[in-house]
């Protein structure tokens, strides 16, 4: 049995609780959320700055091995330049069909919306993150998420007024319909792996998928268009007691340095 | 008038450094650095070990502001982190005073409580409302290295103490 002084502070944060759940829920509160929101948010965005430039800093090396071993792998990428100098004709051909298709922007005309990347999840062991457009403006639930020109990185989850949280491709519980750039054309499901990786499964075990083919949405998903970049190929897994292959993807930017985004506005 | 101006700025301030802590760690540490929650651990520090039960309040606005940009719907983490501490509160009364491993122990139980918490009442949301959705648990190591993580920062903060008060505080149960 509880004393009484116990029971009486659990009840009143119990009533409290449900109180201002309930309010929440009925809208009554907006207004005080977004008060709060305009608050918390500069102190959020300073620290999200903050380790996007310690981030970079991680580049720098240490010691003197670090720097022979970076001076290495900077020979080794000088050699690989001057090979794919030489293919650079035969691939800009191939290029420019595919700037066709990832230039939603000015091809299609999809309404966007610019957006700052304010900060990430706080508590929890989702990847998102919190952009500085919401409700009002215009923002729906599943609205594709880009960098630059047509690179996905994930959709709209929840909205409020002034914020939106964004699901980013790497979470667990992503998942988006896409095609590999290949000559079949292969349909697949990628999948975000715990905040590390990308994979796309559900890939027919008898098309060839080759390293460093780009993946691309597929655009069967109402809200996503097709063409939005979202990687290359990395791996390639191909069990031969399996139906379909898989494929590890490499994203085309680094989920970890956004700062700004545009928002797909599908309705 | 003046008490309540103190109390009230008290209150404000613990509110900002705990929030500020939490974000900090979560922003700027490297993983699995980045799992460590601040905010449950100093209230479990400051409702189980100093037995501050009013310290409750300040868990209930801490994890409401932090419900106001989780991905997850509104008022779930203040559940699960309301319902965690109760919990762990309830099955540290037994214990009479606090040593290096009950330490471990409640930073452990605490994470542990709350990401089952967490996972259960999201659970229940999603069977309810968002059937379509995809709700992914987390695997057994990244589990167990979080809830590991999380005692060894409870542990460490507690061994930090120590040097700072000479005296053992004991737990007195209400």
């Amino acid at each position: 049995m509880l004393p009484s002084k116990t029971r009486k502070i659990y009840l009143t944060v119990g009533v409290v609780f449900v109180l201002v759940v309930g309010l929440h829920y009925l809208g009554w509160l907006r207004q005080y959320e977004n008060w709060i929101r305009s608050f918390s948010i500069p102190a959020l965005g300073g620290v999200h700055g903050l380790s996007i430039r310690m981030t970079d800093n991680y580049q720098f090396f240490k010691n003197r091995e670090d720097f022979i071993k970076a001076y290495n792998e900077c020979s080794i990428d000088a050699e690989k330049y001057l090979l794919l100098t030489s293919e650079l004709t035969q691939l800009s051909a191939e290029n420019a069909e595919l700037q066709t298709q990832l230039n939603y922007f000015k091809k299609k005309q999809i309404k966007h919306i610019l957006a700052e990347v304010v900060g990430r999840e706080i508590i929890g062991t989702d990847k998102t993150i919190i952009i500085d457009r919401g409700g009002n403006d215009g923002i729906t639930i599943n609205d594709p998420v880009v960098v630059n020109d047509g690179i996905l990185i994930g959709k709209i989850i929840k909205i409020a007024d002034t914020i939106s949280i964004v699901r980013l491709l790497n979470d667990n519980s992503s998942r988006i319909g896409s095609t590999i750039l290949n000559h079949d054309k292969s349909l697949g499901v990628i999948e975000g792996g715990f905040g590390i990786s990308l994979k796309m499964n559900l890939i027919p075990r008898d098309e060839v998928v080759l390293v460093n083919n780009q993946v691309v949405t597929s655009g069967l998903e109402t809200t996503t268009p097709r063409g939005l970049l979202i990687g290359t190929v990395a791996e390639i897994e191909n069990e031969p007691y399996k139906p379909f292959q898989q494929a590890i993807i490499t994203p085309a930017t680094d989920f970890s340095k956004l700062t700004s985004v545009s928002v797909l506005l599908t309705q | 008038m003046l008490q309540t101006l103190r109390t009230l700025a008290k209150l404000f301030g613990a509110l900002l450094m705990i929030f500020l802590a939490q974000i900090t760690a979560v922003y700027l540490l490297p993983f699995p650095f980045n799992r460590i929650n601040i905010a449950l651990l100093t209230f479990l520090w400051l409702i189980v070990y100093r037995n501050n039960l009013s310290a409750l309040w300040l868990a209930l606005i801490i994890s409401l502001t932090t419900d106001l940009f989780s991905s997850l719907p509104f008022g779930l983490t203040a559940l699960a982190m309301i319902s965690t501490i109760v919990v762990t509160r309830r099955i540290f009364e037994i214990f009479s005073n606090f040593s290096w491993y009950n330490i471990f122990f409640l930073g452990a139980l605490g994470i542990f409580f709350y990401e089952i918490f967490s996972y259960a009442l999201l659970l229940t949301i999603y069977f309810f409302y968002k059937k379509t959705d995809v709700l992914q648990l987390p695997n057994l190591t990244y589990f167990a290295s979080e809830i590991f993580i999380n005692a060894l920062s409870l542990l460490i903060a507690y061994a930090i103490s120590l040097l700072f008060t000479k005296r053992k505080i004991t737990y007195h149960s209400l």
